[in-house]
């Protein structure tokens, strides 16, 4: 792999794998602790939608998938808000019709049907310049945010009631955590694909939650382990000629799986 | 009537969810330092009181006010004590970190919690003999303790009124004595509001008691001496039992601890 690094392909899958693995490691801990899988998964989906209205209406499909999600997310996070009890229903069916709605959108525009198999499976190995710095640049307002909120995150994530007597501004928060997730979401998927993006946001912080004390170590061994997950894949896929997306999330499953048979750590 | 001379008011209070009544013309006064229960059957509104004490729900009318200012004005003055719904169990935190949760949101906030806080929440824990647990995970206690650290978390802010909203369900009885005495010691020196399925707390402890079921009906100190609660249950016109059963029936629960006397059938 080491002779591979000459080129800048696979250089930027390398940093690639890295920023997501940030991105990753800590919203995917939101996600696991605020119960935002759905959200996530309406989010991926939904992203094809935009992608194929992007393709469809000749802008960057990258700007599409963003600006449709993004706009899907704010309304899934307002009916999780207002229809808490049926929000799972609702962003069921957002999730299946933004899915739908991007494959009408494909149907309609000839010529383009590998383009969006790019995004149902991702493509590490293709990832351009931009996409790093969109990765690197969420990643910094991510963590501005963390630092900025630390405690008000770590209240509103335990309870929302309490952190909310508390003075702590849950509904902007959950906005705010939101928006973040959906636009990590969104770039992710540029690299495992949106089938597989559920994965690598859910698994490292599940095995992390295990060996954790606090939300920020469970952020950062879930980083460590979506970079190992992540590294270790790409090796094998181009070691083995596989597809990397598929072959990331394989090695992610085999550690959940073990982590489960193991006795936990530190707590319990 | 001084309205700083009390804790809690409600005047006129009306709340639904949306076409959905649950409180209707709620107006009672409770003065500094009672241990006021609050009793009434699921979904009578009891929660939805706390909440309204709290600033987490607006009335549709009327006017709620905490220490004579609307609730939520004055961030330190009032404590909430959740529900424990073992929702959150496997959420990494210790109990200290849970604690210190209740010091957020004091003015000057800086960054982080600083070592005034940390001292106020090992007191706050000290109080509820749980100092030597505090680095423990929330997920490795049990759920007297789990419950003994949410209230911790409630008077970590030094509050002049706490909320507790049925702290006693499902926890072991010698938590549950502790958890009643120490409430009691603190009532007099702060207001303790608790919504409780026990009754033999109630009759034990409380100076005041609120039966709820849509109306609130308050019965004040004077009218509650230790052995007195029997009356109370004979006056008071709010209808505590489902299906029509009155609530003179609750006295049999006396001894049922952590018990649910609210729905016969």
């Amino acid at each position: 792999m080491t002779d591979l690094l000459q080129f800048e392909f696979m250089r930027n899958a390398l940093w690639a794998a890295l920023l997501c693995s940030g991105l990753c490691g800590i919203l995917g801990t939101m996600v696991v602790v605020k119960r935002y899988v759905i959200l996530a998964g309406g989010v991926a989906h939904a992203a094809y939608g935009g992608v194929g209205l992007a393709l469809f209406l000749g802008i960057s499909p990258r700007l599409g998938a963003v600006g449709f999600s993004l706009a899907l997310a704010l309304l899934m996070a307002w009916v999780m808000l207002k229809k808490a009890s049926r929000a799972d229903a609702i962003i069921g069916v957002i999730w299946a019709a933004g899915m739908a709605a991007g494959i009408i959108f494909a149907d309609l525009t000839p010529g383009y049907g590998s383009d969006l198999m790019s995004y149902l499976f991702g493509s590490i190995l293709t990832v351009a310049r931009e996409d790093l710095l969109l990765m690197a640049g969420l990643l910094a307002v991510t963590l501005f945010v963390g630092m900025l909120w630390s405690r008000e995150i770590a209240a509103f994530s335990y309870d929302e009631d309490f952190a909310r007597t508390r003075g702590v501004p849950v509904t902007l928060l959950h906005f705010v955590v939101v928006v973040l997730i959906s636009v990590a979401v969104v770039l992710i998927i540029r690299v495992v694909g949106l089938i597989l993006v559920i994965a690598l946001l859910t698994i490292p912080p599940s095995v992390a939650e295990k060996y954790s004390r606090s939300l920020w170590t469970m952020m950062g061994v879930s980083c460590l382990l979506s970079a190992a997950f992540s590294l270790g894949g790409l090796a094998l896929a181009v070691r083995f000629n596989l597809t990397a997306g598929a072959v990331i999330i394989l090695v992610a499953s085999a550690v959940y799986l073990a982590s489960l048979l193991l006795p936990s750590g530190g707590r319990r | 009537m001084s309205e700083m001379k009390n804790a809690l008011s409600f005047r006129g209070v009306n709340f639904s969810f949306g076409t959905d009544s649950v409180l209707r013309d709620v107006t009672f006064s409770v003065p500094q330092g009672e241990f006021l229960i609050i009793i009434g059957p699921n979904g009578g509104g009891k929660t939805t009181l706390l909440k309204l004490a709290l600033g987490l729900l607006v009335p549709d009318s009327g006017t709620v006010s905490v220490f004579g200012k609307k609730p939520g004005e004055d961030r330190s003055v009032a404590g909430y004590v959740p529900q424990d719904t073992g929702r959150n169990r496997d959420f990494p935190i210790t109990a200290l970190e849970v604690v210190l949760q209740g010091r957020l949101g004091f003015p000057g906030a800086k960054l982080s919690y600083g070592g005034k806080d940390r001292e106020a929440a090992m007191e706050a824990l000290k109080a509820l003999k749980m100092e030597s647990l505090a680095g423990r995970s929330m997920g490795e206690l049990s759920q007297g303790q789990r419950q003994r650290v949410l209230i911790a978390r409630g008077l970590a802010s030094d509050p002049g009124i706490l909320f507790l909203d049925e702290p006693l369900a499902s926890i072991d009885p010698e938590t549950r004595d502790m958890l009643l005495t120490l409430l009691g010691e603190l009532c007099g020196r702060l207001t303790v509001v608790m919504v409780s399925h026990d009754m033999s707390a109630v009759s034990a402890h409380a100076t005041a008691v609120a039966c709820v079921n849509r109306k609130v009906f308050y019965h004040d100190s004077a009218e509650i001496g230790p052995d007195a609660m029997e009356q109370v249950w004979g006056r008071c016109p709010v209808e505590l039992v489902a299906h029509g059963i009155p609530h003179r029936v609750l006295a049999v629960h006396d001894h049922d601890h952590g018990g649910e006397p609210c729905s016969h059938d």
